[in-house]
């Protein structure tokens, strides 16, 4: 079994879709440079057209203005050992089991049967994952996790009547649009359009354990919508700009850390490196003590507003340190 | 010298460019000296052809910088997924993966010469039948075609795939790769099962998703062979610790793979029987792995393994025999700041905590390594009554932060 496989390789994935259209009707050079864009590298179509067209691969023939496949009917790659045991290992997992009825667990047990599990579940320890992960097994969270993975792509609107965490009820109709996993909450998020804000497109963020009940409306949404551009103008204009002195092995730690943010980073002097983190209010909280959790190795230096946290923080801090003893 | 190709035979050498593109983003051709100009040029534009549409340069004065502009949080898919579509092929394997495809849709059963004939028949295309067999035993192995024994021929035919009443699963096993492909261990796999069938995902994100794990999955694939048959390993490591020499070898049980949610970083936990003691290393620093031989004793250090992982707050083991306590005292209004108590529970990892007055509790831990909940104490900054531990270097250097952070934004410590 093996991982890096030209099977997968985008390569391969091209040439299928040219044989594919070139099986039913002659293809142009054209149409394959546009499957290339589509489907392969920037620089693919340079290696692959010449050699399907001077019979280097000798899998099309020329036919009046386009080439016709050589095979006649090729078939879909059966799934490979390797995706089957992937998964059957995962198989072993309360989440991945959220996809799959009563009824279609024992399907998809018999035919990985004969495929070897990659991983057990103990050979992972995830030390700094949350302790109070969703609980995938319970029916009700089930329920609605399948619900909304019915309505997302369909796009219709679901009653949800939701528990906050702090404890307030509330019921409406909302226009589910994506599912959002955290690995360090160990918890599944639903963004939401409210239906009555459909328009303002602001998305609501709700946790998948808070709802009580979600049932499905007969109703669906035909507007255009472009998620990622209601999200993108959530960013602020401006991102949080830090200094980051190389102390501790702090530049690598910080790098890392925040690899999971759109990032910009210029180096200032032999010691000293400059990062931009563009962020969102959603992420204005965790970035903040993500930042603190460096100490005095990562210094904030804007925007105005998010110095101004960050100083409110330490403020409160040395008020709390005046009234306790503060070891100098 | 050898021409350019966007395609690779070793995931090695890019994996570290890619990945300095990703995670740093400012070097320049300069601070790449490791390797040759050439090379960097070479893994530069193959970079660039890769990922094109998240690259971004720059220019400095010290140059043209190269970065890797992603948002995980607004990804349907892990772009650097595209790193291990990057594998080279001859033009032999190409063909014959189609016609394979082509003879055996309709459920035949051929030998090796069977299929030479067929090929050279249908498509005009000659091979010897020794490479023929060979490719045929080679998807044997991968899954996709099956042998059998038929007196004293061999067999080929195409591995089943769902039918029948199977088939009705497959739109849930689509929907579970479009979810675990972000999610989960070897997630690229994930991403070739949505490219077998087309499709691709636009229902699920992942927020704190981290792509540059998937450039150690070869490491991990061989390390989750070496921990499911017990073997010992030798490795070579890369480490960017000052103070140790660049390249290292060690020779190690590897027992566990730990793995921060936090920062996307994944570690070989591992028992050195060179020292006798348990350590870990990160896979992105892990090099090249040789599994050596079956481990006798194996299931004995798991246990102890197992026994240590309470003490264990993150990937350290500690250098001393002493286990440092820390108790860490905050002040929490009840009424409206439960969720920073939730906070205690949920990220303590078993640390205990106790109400001593009024909105005032006491946080206490005794673990190896001290020094790996200093981050997390800190990000209780604006809440901290007190902070203690029989560590003083640990104490002395929490004050010593706060003192420092407190000069660095100009406020008044009275």
């Amino acid at each position: 079994m093996e991982l890096f496989s030209e099977i997968y390789s985008c390569y391969y994935q091209i040439v299928d879709q040219i044989l594919t259209e070139a099986e039913a009707a002659p293809v142009t050079e054209r149409r394959m440079n546009e499957i290339c864009r589509e489907l392969g590298f920037a620089e693919s179509s340079l290696y692959i057209i010449p050699k399907l067209l001077d019979g280097e691969w000798n899998l099309l023939d020329s036919d009046g203005d386009g080439y016709r496949a050589r095979t006649k009917s090729h078939g879909v790659l059966p799934f490979t050992r390797l995706q089957r045991s992937w998964l059957k290992t995962l198989l072993q997992d309360s989440r991945f089991r959220l996809f799959f009825t009563e009824d279609e667990l024992p399907l998809l047990e018999s035919f990985t049967a004969d495929a070897d599990l990659l991983w057990q579940p103990e050979d992972f320890h995830c030390y700094d994952q949350y302790k109070d992960g969703d609980p995938y097994e319970s029916p009700s969270y089930r329920t609605h996790f399948r619900t909304l993975l019915f309505a997302i792509p369909k796009r219709q609107y679901v009653n949800i009547s939701y528990q906050s965490e702090k404890g307030n009820r509330i019921t409406h109709h909302y226009l589910p649009l994506k599912l959002e996993y955290s690995a360090k909450n160990d918890r599944f998020r639903l963004l939401a359009l409210p239906k009555q804000q459909r328009h303002a497109a602001f998305i609501q963020v709700l946790n998948l354990r808070g709802m009580k009940e979600a049932n499905l409306l007969p109703l669906f949404d035909e507007e255009d919508l472009d998620f990622e551009k209601i999200i993108r103008k959530s960013y602020y204009r401006e991102p949080v700009r830090l200094l980051i002195k190389n102390q501790r092995n702090a530049l690598e730690r910080t790098m890392l850390h925040f690899s999971n943010y759109e990032k910009r980073t210029k180096k200032i002097d032999e010691n000293t490196w400059e990062c931009l983190i563009y962020y969102n209010r959603s992420m204005e909280t965790e970035l903040l003590i993500e930042i603190l959790s460096f100490g005095p190795a990562v210094k904030v230096t804007g925007p105005e507003s998010f110095v101004a946290l960050v100083k409110e923080r330490l403020r409160k801090q040395a008020r709390l340190f005046s009234t306790t003893a503060f070891p100098s | 010298m050898s021409e350019y190709q966007e395609l690779i035979k070793n995931i090695q050498k890019s994996r570290n460019y890619v990945r300095d593109f990703l995670i740093y983003g400012f070097k320049s051709r300069e601070d790449f000296s490791a390797k040759s100009g050439r090379t960097y040029d070479n893994e530069r534009r193959r970079i660039e052809s890769w990922l094109s549409e998240y690259i971004r340069t720059d220019y400095g004065p010290q140059g043209k910088t190269l970065s890797l502009a992603l948002d995980s949080n607004l990804l349907h898919t892990n772009p650097l997924y595209r790193v291990w579509k990057s594998r080279s092929f001859t033009s032999n394997d190409l063909m014959l993966h189609f016609f394979f495809l082509d003879l055996f849709r309709d459920g035949s059963f051929c030998t090796a010469e069977e299929l030479t004939d067929q090929i050279l028949k249908r498509y005009d295309v000659l091979f010897e039948s020794q490479l023929i067999r060979k490719k045929a035993n080679e998807y044997v192995k991968e899954g996709i075609l099956t042998s059998e024994k038929s007196g004293r021929r061999l067999l080929y035919s195409l591995a089943p795939s769902f039918q029948d009443k199977a088939l009705q699963i497959l739109p849930s096993v689509l929907n579970a790769a479009r979810f675990c492909q972000l999610a989960m261990p070897f997630g690229f796999i994930g991403s070739t099962i949505l490219d077998r069938q087309k499709t691709q995902n636009e229902t699920f994100l992942v927020k704190h998703g981290y792509c540059s794990f998937t450039l150690e999955d070869e490491i991990l694939f061989c390390l989750l062979t070496a921990i499911r048959q017990k073997y010992r390993i030798t490795f070579q490591n890369h480490s960017n610790k000052k103070l140790r020499s660049r390249e290292e070898t060690f020779r190690v049980i590897p027992m566990k793979i730990f793995v921060s949610t936090r920062t996307g970083r994944r570690f070989l936990c591992c028992y050195q029987l060179q020292n006798r003691r348990f350590t870990t290393y990160r896979l992105d620093q892990i090099q090249r792995i040789k599994l050596e031989e079956p481990f006798a004793d194996y299931n004995y250090y798991l246990d102890r393994l197992n026994q240590n992982l309470p003490s264990c707050f993150g990937v350290s083991f500690g250098t001393s025999h002493r286990m440092d306590t820390i108790r860490l005292s905050l002040y929490i209004r009840e009424k409206t700041e439960h969720y920073i108590f939730q906070r205690l529970q949920r990220e303590g990892r078993g640390g205990t905590i106790t109400r001593t007055g009024q909105n005032t509790y006491c946080y206490e831990i005794t673990v190896f390594d001290g020094n790996e909940l200093m981050p997390w104490i800190k990000t209780f900054i604006g809440r901290i009554l007190s902070f203690s531990s029989n560590n003083k270097v640990l104490q002395d250097k929490f004050y010593q932060d706060l003192h420092t952070m407190m000069q660095l934004y100009e406020i008044e410590e009275s």
